[in-house]
């Protein structure tokens, strides 16, 4: 576990639900060969018929006939519900592997702007799936199809096996890649316009309130009615383009057939093909090429696909921002934390250097600083979500390096300025911090961060389900709700990123108070831009330029 | 709409016409051959040509047709779900009304534009082969009507169980994207409790778990094509079987034989396309439905009177609100006046609804209980639109539209930069209107960020300002050139604080006593 995962997602995916895989994929070949094998056998059936044999020496014929019949019907069937299962299956492990990838990185190797990343991988897994159940499997067994069929037909007469494959190539390979070539720039027009119109639609939902609370609801509606202009305009291009190609394809398929004819009349004049068979090639064409046009159509909308995995892919290269020990060591007896010279450079960037401290029991640390300047990269630090570059940080006397993040994080408590709200229930949403918690040691909880009042007014108390965008939590609740997650966590050490933003002064100071009483023989590191006096801290610190300056009175 | 569904359906028929005519010319060489291997063919090869390119020209014509079939409706729709999450008091998931305004959208569109098109033809195009049939062979085309009267059976037992089903599915398969999104959302809160590691290993069963339930709805959804399928290949099998008995007495001729075997795949291919359709459509009776919810949900707002354009003065009568989320009124009422150009601040201790009260002032979210007068008009007389172009608001956690410091500001109206920069230094905000931004402003400091979002409300054309929290995070001298900033405006201004401040007066809101803060 201590380096990043080399294979991507969908391909680990795909290898873990291999037999699912395989089974679908062969279900689709077996189909379609069915449909391929009953148009050529029928076809075999009548011109031998009309040849006016016994007909006792066609009931075997005409047996595989009807049999080929219900294999092709109960073949679709199962064809049918094993792809659905199989993209299922490997779409749940995509998103298992995804998240277990994003894992490692959260939250501090994903770069300045983690939001959007998430929000790419979310839109990526969707595309996956795509791909998978509308293009790669109906495609693959097809052509698969489409060559046996050749095969045969070559077989059965060789004269007419060259313009057959010929016209599978062109109608399978060559005319959709070509479309998928020229389609390109339409296509990633139209992404680009669907994009731009879900860009739009989003910001009104997040940002509605904002744009009507300034009379600016108008700007909305424009931009939606621009962006559709734009989408209808690349919806015409792409389907102009398509056409174009379902039409040359159609006109190949036929030329085929014409051309089979033709070479099947040459292979009669040469003896190479006999009589009773001289219908079977042209039939096998025809439903071969039917069956190999049909599923090349997807063909375009591969590309979509295809860098959606490439994006996923390159998750799992992020370097990770810190790097558990293989044989990490035992925890100290206690939670006292040394910094000694910590330096710490992200990007070509430095975020920390010469940062030197010593924080004991009850102590009390007050760490304030402009924006951008390490806070936050401090408290990632002591909560290991970040490893230092250069120097040595302990906790308890023993190296952070020698100690993984869990390990870390069962001493130190972390609530970043963002806690997340869970769509789940207010208790399920504080439990995570200690799955055992009973609900009065929840309630405890929240009522320590003072969230008391707002459970008095929850119509399911602790029941409530929250979560979604309308949480109906304000930014000071969502933050009050970490620090009671945190509280429910009993650390020896608690940080606390911008704890009381969003609070007012007395809100804020009731807070910290209670905090400080939880916390007591704890450690408390509190990162605010804002002066806390109630907090009254042991140790006030500046972060100022990526060092830490020493007492700000 | 209805001329393109015409000619959609008349390319298709068309379509149907070359098809019997492709099989016949076939026929008509295979047989040819069959009676002696010299048999001149360039008749039938040029007829064969001349063929395909009719199809290719069908195709050429029909695909841009299609795409434009439904577009109204998906205006229509699209324009129509944005207005519905824009109106006062709607709260849906944003993520959830993205994503139907835009797949769910497409769904209906594709819907119109294939499948109902898809639907008339299957109808139209199996009569029209069956027509031919009959007189070409009645006993296969007997065959054929036997299976296909079979179908509607099959089709209306199956496909009321599916349809159903579906529509639940389609639910479910935004649970589990819901959930999926929720956890790595909130990867970092939980690993921050050492529960990423466990949370993100349910993804599998939670994924299994629906995996199952959705697969027992697809087993049975699909047996209706199950059904379709069965009955078309042993149809051709039978067709096939029957006319082999009748050549072997030599009461056929092979020309026709071939020419009916191979019409007959062809009679339930349009038929198999509907099924088809059908099944990918049942995502848009799914989205049909959230986008008619979402459309109804929303109360309608009819055209009411234009908005004062001095500033007003306001009134309110025993208002009430309701903190979103919470089931009692958490504001004692209110009832309190304020000249025209007067500043007020709006006092009272947190979560008891200030910043509530003024989103129901600025119009965006209906109150609970009691009038706000606008100039002795009520505010829910007076057009949204107009009112808010009135107001500005200030929110308490505000959300930055666009890229930059410069959209940010503008949010997409007409402002030149002169006047955005004179916005910021009104305040002292030292910012480079080309400074990238994301929406929360991540790069600013509290501080910086509680100006910008004034900058852009003091900006704003409006006679009255509704300010919710305005010199939070800011030190003195700052939040000085703030206040002077708004006095300067000389509007109705309700502004709400826990700062002291220079006002005109001053509302106090409190709790019920058995809130007790």
């Amino acid at each position: 576990m201590s380096r990043a995962h080399p294979s991507s997602p969908l391909r680990e995916s795909l290898r873990l639900e291999q037999r699912g895989v395989a089974l679908a994929l062969s279900a689709s070949v077996a189909v379609s060969l069915a449909t391929v094998a009953l148009s050529g056998t029928a076809g075999w059936l009548i011109v031998r018929s009309a040849q006016r044999p016994p007909i006792l020496s066609l009931t075997l014929l005409m047996g595989v006939v009807q049999l080929l019949a219900l294999g092709k019907a109960a073949g679709r069937y199962a064809e049918r519900v094993t792809t659905h299962q199989g993209a299922l299956r490997v779409m749940t492990r995509v998103r298992a592997l995804t998240a277990s990838r994003l894992e490692p990185l959260v939250p501090a190797g994903l770069g300045a702007r983690g939001a959007d990343v998430v929000e790419t991988v979310i839109g990526d897994v969707d595309k996956v799936q795509d791909l998978l159940v509308t293009v790669a499997g109906p495609l693959s067994a097809n052509l698969i199809a489409g060559l046996c069929a050749i095969a045969v037909g070559g077989f059965i007469a060789p004269a007419t096996a060259l313009v057959f494959l010929a016209g599978v190539v062109m109608v399978g390979v060559a005319l959709p890649l070509g479309a998928a070539r020229v389609g390109q720039g339409p296509q990633d027009e139209l992404n680009r316009a669907r994009e731009l119109l879900r860009h739009v639609l989003d910001d009104a939902a997040r940002t509605g309130d904002e744009y009507r609370g300034l009379g600016a609801g108008h700007v909305l509606h424009e931009r939606c009615a621009q962006a559709e202009r734009a989408y209808d305009r690349a919806v015409a291009r792409v389907a102009r383009r398509g056409a174009l190609f379902s039409g040359l394809n159609l006109l190949t398929a036929g030329l085929t057939v014409m051309a089979v004819v033709a070479n099947t009349q040459r292979a009669l004049g040469r003896h190479d093909l006999s009589p009773s068979l001289l219908a079977v090639p042209t039939l096998l064409a025809l439903s071969a090429l039917e069956l190999v046009g049909a599923a090349s159509g997807s063909l375009a909308s591969v590309r979509g696909g295809l860098s959606a995995v490439a994006r996923l892919d390159a998750l799992t290269s992020r370097p990770w921002p810190v790097h558990d020990p293989a044989v990490p060591s035992r925890l100290g007896p206690g939670s006292d934390i040394a910094l000694s010279d910590v330096g710490l450079s992200r990007d070509g960037h430095v975020v920390l250097e010469h940062v030197t401290a010593a924080w004991r029991a009850s102590d009390v640390v007050a760490l304030s600083g402009p924006s951008g300047s390490g806070k936050t990269t401090l408290a990632h630090l002591l909560a290991r979500f970040i490893e230092a570059d250069a120097g040595g940080a302990t906790l308890g006397g023993v190296d952070l390096a020698t100690l993984t993040g869990e390990q870390v994080r069962t001493r130190v408590g972390y609530v970043s300025d963002d806690p997340h709200v869970f769509a789940t229930t207010l208790a399920q949403n504080v439990r995570l911090a200690r799955p055992g918690a009973s609900d009065d040691e929840v309630l405890g909880a929240l009522r320590s961060a003072g969230l008391g009042p707002l459970l008095s007014t929850l119509p399911d108390a602790l029941a409530t389900r929250l979560g979604g965008a309308t949480t109906g939590l304000s930014g000071g609740e969502r933050r009050r709700l970490g620090v009671a997650r945190a509280l429910l966590a009993q650390r020896p050490v608690m940080v606390l990123d911008e704890p009381t933003e969003g609070l007012d002064e007395s809100d804020a100071d009731a807070l910290m108070r209670e905090v400080r009483r939880q916390q007591r023989g704890g450690v408390v590191v509190v990162i605010s831009h804002q002066d806390l006096p109630s907090l009254d801290a042991t140790t006030r610190l500046r972060v100022v330029g990526a060092r830490v300056l020493g007492a700000d009175r | 709409m209805r001329g393109s569904l015409a000619a959609a359906v008349a390319l298709g028929v068309f379509n149907v016409l070359l098809t019997i005519a492709q099989a016949v010319v076939l026929a008509n060489a295979l047989g040819g051959l069959f009676r002696d291997a010299r048999t001149p063919l360039r008749g039938d090869l040029v007829a064969l040509v001349l063929l395909a390119v009719c199809r290719a020209i069908v195709a050429l014509l029909s695909e841009p047709l299609t795409s434009r079939l439904a577009r109204p409706v998906r205006h229509t729709l699209r324009a129509r779900a944005l207005d519905a999450t824009l109106r006062p008091g709607h709260r849906d998931a944003p993520d959830a009304f993205v994503q139907l305004a835009t797949r769910g959208v497409d769904a209906i569109e594709t819907y119109l534009a294939t499948y109902v098109p898809a639907l008339v033809l299957s109808v139209g195009a199996p009569v029209a082969l069956l027509a031919w049939m009959a007189f070409t062979d009645p006993w296969s085309a007997l065959i054929v009507t036997a299976t296909i009267a079979l179908l509607p059976v099959f089709m209306i037992l199956l496909g009321l169980e599916a349809k159903e089903r579906m529509e639940r599915s389609w639910t479910k398969q935004q649970e589990l994207a819901n959930y999926f999104g929720d956890v790595v959302r909130g990867l970092a809160t939980l690993k921050a409790h050492n529960r990423s590691v466990a949370v993100t290993s349910t993804l599998g069963d939670v994924g299994d778990e629906l995996r199952l339930s959705t697969l027992q709805t697809l087993r049975v959804a699909f047996l209706s094509g199950f059904a379709l399928e069965l009955l078309s290949s042993l149809a051709t099998a039978l067709v096939a079987l029957v006319l082999g008995i009748r050549l072997i007495d030599g009461r056929m001729r092979l020309t026709t034989a071939l020419a009916v075997l191979l019409v007959t795949p062809e009679v339930y291919v349009p038929l198999r396309r509907a099924a088809a359709r059908f099944h990918a459509s049942s995502d848009a009776v799914g989205a049909a439905g959230a986008i008619l919810d979402l459309l109804d949900a929303a109360p309608s707002v009819g055209d009411g009177e234009p908005a004062p354009a001095t500033p007003p003065r306001l009134e309110l009568r025993d208002v009430r609100v309701t903190v979103s989320g919470r089931d009692h009124h958490t504001l004692r009422s209110l009832s309190a006046e304020l000249d025209p150009g007067a500043i007020v601040a709006l006092e009272g201790p947190s979560g008891v609804g200030k910043s509530t009260l003024l989103r129901a002032l600025a119009g965006l979210d209906p109150l609970d209980q009691g009038v706000i007068l606008v100039d002795g008009t009520p505010l829910s007389d007076i057009d949204a639109e107009s009112w808010h172009a009135t107001c500005a608001w200030l929110p308490q956690d505000p959300l930055f539209a666009g890229a930059t410091v410069r959209e940010a500001l503008t949010m997409g109206e007409a402002y030149d930069d002169a006047r955005l920069r004179a916005a910021l230094e009104e305040l002292d905000l030292r910012l480079d209107l080309d400074r990238a931004l994301g929406e929360g402003a991540e790069g600013l400091s509290a501080g910086q960020r509680r100006r910008l979002a004034l900058a852009r409300t003091l900006l704003r054309p409006a006679t009255v300002l509704l300010l919710d929290e305005p010199t939070a995070h800011l030190d003195e001298a700052n939040a000085t050139l703030a206040m002077a900033a708004v006095r300067r405006r000389a509007v109705t201004t309700i502004i709400a604080t826990h700062r002291r401040l220079e006002v005109d007066g001053a509302w106090q809101l409190a709790a019920p006593e058995r809130f007790g803060v």
